[in-house]
């Protein structure tokens, strides 16, 4: 799915105190795409992730996925986008205690249309693909932080979504459990034409990316093609 | 769907057990107002039984029947009397009925009014009496054999002007067992009528305003007296109060109405009432109490629950799960532990009742009875029902706010809480 931002601005009100966290972006990530969001703290990057993933609305702008206009969709569209279109990584992994592994990489696809005995087989391929099908009756207490982004990176996959957004996926990881889970990410992007979007601020990272979009102070500053 | 429930439903077990604590505090909370409520409810339910029958017995009986316009007159006007005839007629009416097998009792009274004098006093007092046929009425109402005589004894029906008169009365004539005084009330001719009598019982019913005019006389007596053989009332005693409505149905059916006015004991027992209602607002206030209390716990201890879990409930709503499933998720919770703790609760009251039954504690007679029970706390079904159904509107009401407040939050802003 190509996203398209135009002319985007989010405002935000912190007390009394007004904060411009994007200033007028405009970019394009196509279909397939393993893109690296980069910049420092407070530089947008999130707040940029949480638009593309519909977690949040625009200020002014507007925001295409492919040629349909999301930017005034409505609550029950953007959820419907959420829930099939779009996997989510997140930095303090966020997987749900009270689940165990296979219920946790399950739960996004429970309510849809799906076979049950492909879904299964597909889980079970994911959890042996990123070697955890031991732990898969595990609760999230009993893992390790590697563990629970592989975990997380399988329940945003298994959905087989067009996006998968990653805001700082190895930030609370070691660098070699870091280049494993963004190698296996990579990998996946590859196999499953996925567009994968994550941010870092870390050098090592973000240079595993095809393409690195640098923002600052809510702007893009930059963009560099590393690979493809 | 059915995926879907199932996993609520399990997320919402295993979120119960996650803060054993705080569970536990809430199910105490559901237990210990559920065992107070259902001990509340059936003490008040057994205890208006007792109170009940208690004024049935002692006082109204089942069924009155009296002559047509003399319920709301003078009473002891000897205007409206029923004959011999006419009491006959009833007692008939009733036999040839299949509710025959229904009549415990059938007595009748005259109500009269006058004055009691001491032998060699001049002090009179004003007495309000009932004239009954001692024997029957004794045996309708063993309490005034047993339990209200002070001193001496009850009516034995077998000397002509034995009298009873209430400790107040006694204490005002200075009489005592034995005492002959004289009784002067107007009868059928108009004039004062004088009858010499003996006491022979002074009795107590424990309220001092009828304790200081009453007074029994026998019918015959008093029949004798006014120089009639009529009656005021007809008390007919039922084997089942249940049974009063279809025998009165049945009576007014059977009766000329024009002669006869048929009453149950709730049109007579008007202080019952009064009664009945004033405990049972204290017990509506009761509940509302223990009610609000739990809605202001529960509400608490799922909020914290809810607001620690607020990140949780972020990434549910990212991955696209939607308000309807999360607020549901709550809603489970609070349902599973209303459900366990409420049953759990209902037990224990059940045993508790049972148990403080079981003690035999005694209580003093019901307000107007004349024969106390022990205490008493009988449990039964629609209290259990009922108490449940309370128990369970509660816990869904202390969902509302924490649910409305999740529903209400940003997605990103629960993603981002800690």
């Amino acid at each position: 799915m190509k996203i398209v931002f135009e002319d985007v601005y989010k405002r935000y009100k912190i007390g009394k105190v007004d904060v411009n966290a994007l200033n007028g972006i405009s970019l394009t990530i196509n279909k397939g795409e393993f893109v690296c969001i980069a910049g420092p703290s407070g530089s947008g990057k999130t707040t940029l992730l949480n638009l593309i993933g519909c977690l949040d609305s625009s200020t002014t702008g507007n925001i295409y996925f492919d040629d349909y206009n999301i930017t005034n969709a409505k609550e029950k569209v953007l959820e419907k986008i959420r829930k099939e279109k779009i996997g989510f990584i997140f930095q303090s992994f966020n997987l749900i205690e009270t689940l165990n592994v296979f219920e946790n990489i399950e739960y996004p696809s429970i309510g849809k249309k799906v076979n049950k005995k492909e879904l299964y087989e597909r889980i079970e391929n994911f959890l042996k693909e990123i070697e955890i099908t031991e732990l898969k009756k595990r609760f999230p207490n009993e893992l390790s932080g590697g563990q629970k982004q592989r975990v997380a990176i399988a329940r945003a996959f298994v959905n087989q979504p067009q996006i998968i957004l990653a805001d700082e996926p190895t930030a609370n990881l070691d660098s070699a459990t870091a280049n494993k889970v963004i190698s296996l990410m990579k990998r996946i992007n590859k196999e499953q034409n996925t567009s994968l979007i994550f941010s870092t601020h870390d050098y090592e990272i973000m240079n595993m990316a095809d393409r690195i979009i640098r923002i600052h102070d809510g702007k893009v500053k930059g963009e560099e093609i590393k690979n493809g | 769907m059915g995926k879907l429930l199932s996993i609520i439903l399990k997320n919402a077990f295993r979120n119960l057990l996650r803060n054993k604590r705080r569970t536990l505090l809430t199910g105490m909370a559901i237990i210990i107002s559920t065992v107070a409520m259902l001990l509340i409810m059936d003490y008040n339910k057994t205890s208006m039984y007792f109170f009940r029958e208690g004024q049935i017995q002692s006082r109204w009986g089942h069924i009155q029947v009296k002559k047509k316009g003399y319920y709301g007159s003078e009473t002891t006007s000897l205007k409206y009397m029923l004959s011999k005839e006419e009491v006959a007629k009833v007692k008939k009416v009733i036999k040839e009925s299949n509710f025959k097998k229904n009549m415990k009792h059938f007595l009748v009274r005259i109500n009269f009014s006058g004055l009691l004098l001491k032998e060699g006093d001049s002090e009179a007092s004003i007495v309000v009496g009932s004239a009954i046929d001692p024997q029957k009425e004794t045996l309708a109402n063993p309490g005034l054999k047993y339990g209200n005589i002070y001193d001496g004894n009850f009516l034995s029906g077998q000397e002509p002007g034995e009298l009873v008169i209430g400790t107040g009365l006694a204490k005002r004539l200075n009489l005592k067992v034995s005492d002959v005084v004289y009784l002067y009330s107007v009868g059928g001719t108009g004039l004062p009528d004088i009858m010499e009598g003996k006491i022979s019982g002074i009795i107590s019913f424990g309220t001092k305003s009828v304790d200081d005019i009453i007074i029994y006389a026998d019918v015959e007596d008093i029949q004798k007296l006014f120089g009639t053989e009529n009656i005021h009332d007809i008390v007919i005693f039922l084997d089942d109060t249940n049974n009063v409505n279809d025998v009165l149905k049945y009576m007014k059916s059977k009766l000329d109405p024009n002669t006869y006015e048929i009453f149950a004991w709730s049109d007579l027992a008007t202080d019952y009432k009064q009664v009945v209602s004033y405990i049972f607002q204290n017990f509506f206030f009761t509940i509302f109490i223990i009610v609000v209390v739990l809605i202001f716990l529960s509400t608490n201890t799922i909020l914290m629950s809810v607001m620690e879990r607020m990140s949780e409930f972020g990434t549910l709503r990212a991955i696209g799960r939607n308000r309807i499933e999360i607020s549901l998720m709550i809603i489970f919770e609070a349902i599973i532990l209303g459900i366990v703790c409420s049953i759990t609760g209902l037990g224990i009251g059940a045993f508790l009742a049972k148990f403080l039954t079981s003690l035999s504690i005694p209580l003093p007679p019901p307000p107007g009875g004349s024969i106390s029970y022990p205490l008493s706390i009988f449990t039964n079904p629609e209290s259990l029902l009922l108490i449940f159904l309370i128990q369970m509107a509660t816990i869904l009401i202390a969902t509302i706010y924490p649910v409305l407040k999740i529903s209400r939050v940003k997605i990103i802003d629960a993603i981002r809480y800690y």
